[in-house]
C-alpha cells in the first residue's frame, strides 16, 4: 500500500523524493474528501492544492507524528472549516453550509492514537456485502448517479437505492466513533 | 426522513425536497445530529480510491510543476512515482475491486526528458529497464496493452527489455521501428541523425522506412543503420555504451565527429574551421557532468585550439 507509516519516535519526514507520490496517491481522494462539505469543485480543488504547496515549502522541517492519512485529512479539515466560516454563502445555501461546518467540526480526522483513519474505513467498506459495496464504491467514490448503476449493473434504480440504504447504516454502525 | 437524507446526500432531490429537508434539520436536534453522522461518513468514505485518481493526480501534478518549474526537481521522480503509485494502483489498492469494477483505469502517455549532461534510467510497467542519454525524449504508455509494447525515442537510450513473447518491444524512431521479444540493445537516434541501432544481447529486427524491403535480422555485437538502404557494422567493446554511466568514451574518433556527439549531447552548435583538427583522432573518456567546455578544454591539451563562444547564438567556434 502506499502509505507512509512512521519508522521512528521522531515522526515521519516527508521527503522531495516522495512528495510525488503522495500527491498522486492522495490528490484526488483529498478533493473528494473537501467536495463534500465546500459547495464548489473549484473551491475542493484549490484547499487541497494549498495544502500540498504548504507541505512542498515546509517539508523540510516538517516532523509529522501521525499517520500520514491522518496528517492530511487534518491539514484539509482546517481549511475547509476556515472556508466555511468565512465564505459568505447565498441566503440560500447558507443553512446548508452551517450545516456542513457543525459536521466538520465534529469530525475526528484520525488522531485517535493507534487507529489509522484510511485503514479503518477501508476495512468497513471491504466488509459489505460484495453487491452492496460494488453499488457503494461506483456511487460515493466514482461518483455515479443511481441512474447510471442502475444501467451499468443491469438493476433496477429502487434496487440501487435499497442496496446503498443497507450500506449505509453498514457503514454508519462500523465507523460511528469516526463520525 | 432516513430516506430524505439518503437522497440528499446521493445528490438525487429537486430543490423543493431539499429546502423540507434543511427545514425539518433546523427543527430538529436529533435529526440535526443525524446530518451530521451521515455527512461525516460521505467524507471519510471518499477516501476510498478510485480508478482514475492516479491519473487525475498526475494531471495536475504535471501542470503545477511546470507552472512553478521547481527547478531542484527532476522529471524523472515524477514519473517514477507516478510509475509506482499507477503499478500500486492497478496491483494493489484496486485489486480487490477488479471483479467488481467493470472499467479499467484509462491509459495515457508518460514522456521522460533529460537535460544536457544528465542520464536517467527508469523502469516501465512491463518491467523493461531503459537508460536514456542527454536531450532525449521517450514516450511510453503508463501500462501497455494490445498487441504490442510501443514506445518512441528521439535521442540515444538503452533497452534492457522485459521477455514476453505475446507483445512484442516495438521502438519507433523518426526513421524505422525495431521489434523485439526481450533482449538488450543500444539505439542511437537524435532528430536529424541517421539511426543507429546496436544489439548487444538477444536478437532484434529492424522494420525498413520503404515499404517494399522485409525485416533485417541483427546478431549480436552488430549495429545497423539506415542509409537509403541498410548498413551493417560491428563493434568489438562496450565502450560506447558507457554513456549509461554518464561516460563519453571515444576510441580513435576523428575530432568532427566527437564534435557532433557533444553538440547532441549538450545541445549546441559547435564549428570546426580547422580541417586538420577535424581529422585528428582522439582517444578519450569524458565525465558527462563535467559539461561542455571542460570536455572541449581538455581536448585542447593534446591539439591546441582556439574557443570562441557565442552565448546568444548558443554556438562555439573552434579555430
Amino acid at each position: 500500500m502506499n502509505r507512509v507509516i512512521p519508522e521512528s519516535d521522531n515522526g515521519l519526514k516527508i521527503t522531495r523524493e516522495r512528495f510525488d507520490g503522495i500527491y498522486i496517491a492522495y490528490f484526488s481522494r483529498l478533493c473528494r474528501f473537501a467536495r463534500t462539505y465546500v459547495l464548489s469543485e473549484e473551491a475542493a480543488e484549490n484547499i487541497v492544492q494549498n495544502v500540498f504547496m504548504f507541505l512542498w515549502e515546509k517539508h523540510r522541517i516538517l516532523q509529522i507524528h501521525t499517520s500520514l492519512s491522518a496528517y492530511l485529512y487534518t491539514l484539509v479539515k482546517n481549511r475547509c472549516i476556515d472556508y466555511l466560516r468565512h465564505q459568505k454563502a447565498d441566503l440560500e445555501y447558507r443553512a446548508e453550509q452551517a450545516l456542513k461546518l457543525a459536521a466538520l467540526e465534529k469530525l475526528d480526522t484520525g488522531l485517535i492514537p493507534g487507529e489509522d483513519i484510511e485503514e479503518t474505513v477501508m476495512a468497513a467498506i471491504n466488509k459489505l456485502p460484495s453487491k452492496c459495496r460494488e453499488i457503494f464504491i461506483l456511487n460515493r467514490v466514482e461518483g455515479k448517479k443511481y441512474r447510471e448503476i442502475s444501467e451499468i449493473l443491469d438493476i433496477s434504480v429502487n434496487t440501487v437505492e435499497n442496496q446503498m440504504g443497507i450500506a449505509l447504516k453498514k457503514l454508519r454502525k462500523e465507523l460511528e466513533h469516526l463520525i | 426522513m432516513e430516506e430524505m437524507l439518503q437522497k440528499y446526500f446521493a445528490e438525487e432531490f429537486t430543490p423543493l425536497e431539499k429546502r423540507e429537508l434543511l427545514d425539518a434539520v433546523e427543527k430538529d436536534p436529533e435529526l440535526r445530529e443525524e446530518f451530521c453522522r451521515m455527512q461525516n461518513l460521505k467524507a471519510v468514505t471518499s477516501l476510498f480510491p478510485a480508478s482514475s485518481d492516479a491519473e487525475t493526480a498526475t494531471t495536475r501534478l504535471l501542470k503545477w510543476k511546470r507552472k512553478t518549474r521547481h527547478s531542484t526537481y527532476s522529471r524523472i521522480t515524477l514519473y517514477a512515482a507516478a510509475m509506482l503509485v499507477v503499478g500500486f494502483a492497478l496491483w494493489g489498492l484496486l485489486q480487490p475491486l477488479t471483479r467488481t469494477l467493470p472499467e479499467e483505469p484509462s491509459s495515457y502517455m508518460m514522456e521522460v526528458t533529460t537535460p544536457s549532461n544528465r542520464t536517467k534510467s527508469f523502469r516501465l510497467s512491463d518491467g523493461t529497464i531503459v537508460w536514456l542519454n542527454s536531450q532525449s525524449v521517450l514516450r511510453y504508455p503508463n501500462k501497455f496493452s494490445g498487441k504490442e509494447r510501443r514506445v518512441e525515442l528521439i535521442g540515444e537510450a538503452f533497452f534492457e527489455v522485459a521477455p514476453n513473447q505475446e507483445m512484442p518491444f516495438i521502438v519507433a524512431t523518426g526513421q524505422y521501428d525495431i521489434r523485439v521479444l526481450g533482449t538488450k540493445f543500444n539505439v542511437f537516434a537524435y532528430k536529424d541523425c541517421n539511426v543507429k541501432t546496436s544489439l548487444v544481447e538477444g536478437s532484434l529486427e529492424v522494420i525498413s522506412p520503404s515499404p517494399e524491403s522485409d525485416p533485417v535480422r541483427i546478431r549480436p555485437n552488430e549495429s545497423i543503420e539506415w542509409k537509403n538502404g541498410w548498413q551493417r557494422s560491428y563493434f568489438e567493446d562496450n565502450e560506447f555504451l558507457l554513456w549509461r554511466d554518464g561516460i563519453y568514451a571515444f576510441n580513435d574518433v576523428p575530432f568532427i565527429e566527437i564534435v557532433n556527439r557533444l553538440e547532441l549531447y549538450y545541445n549546441t552548435t559547435i564549428i570546426v574551421n580547422n580541417e586538420e583538427l577535424q581529422q585528428y583522432r582522439f582517444n578519450a573518456k569524458f565525465r558527462q557532468d563535467d559539461g561542455l567546455e571542460s570536455i572541449l578544454k581538455t581536448m585542447r591539451k593534446i591539439f591546441r585550439f582556439k574557443i570562441e563562444e557565442d552565448k546568444e547564438t548558443n554556438t562555439i567556434k573552434i579555430e
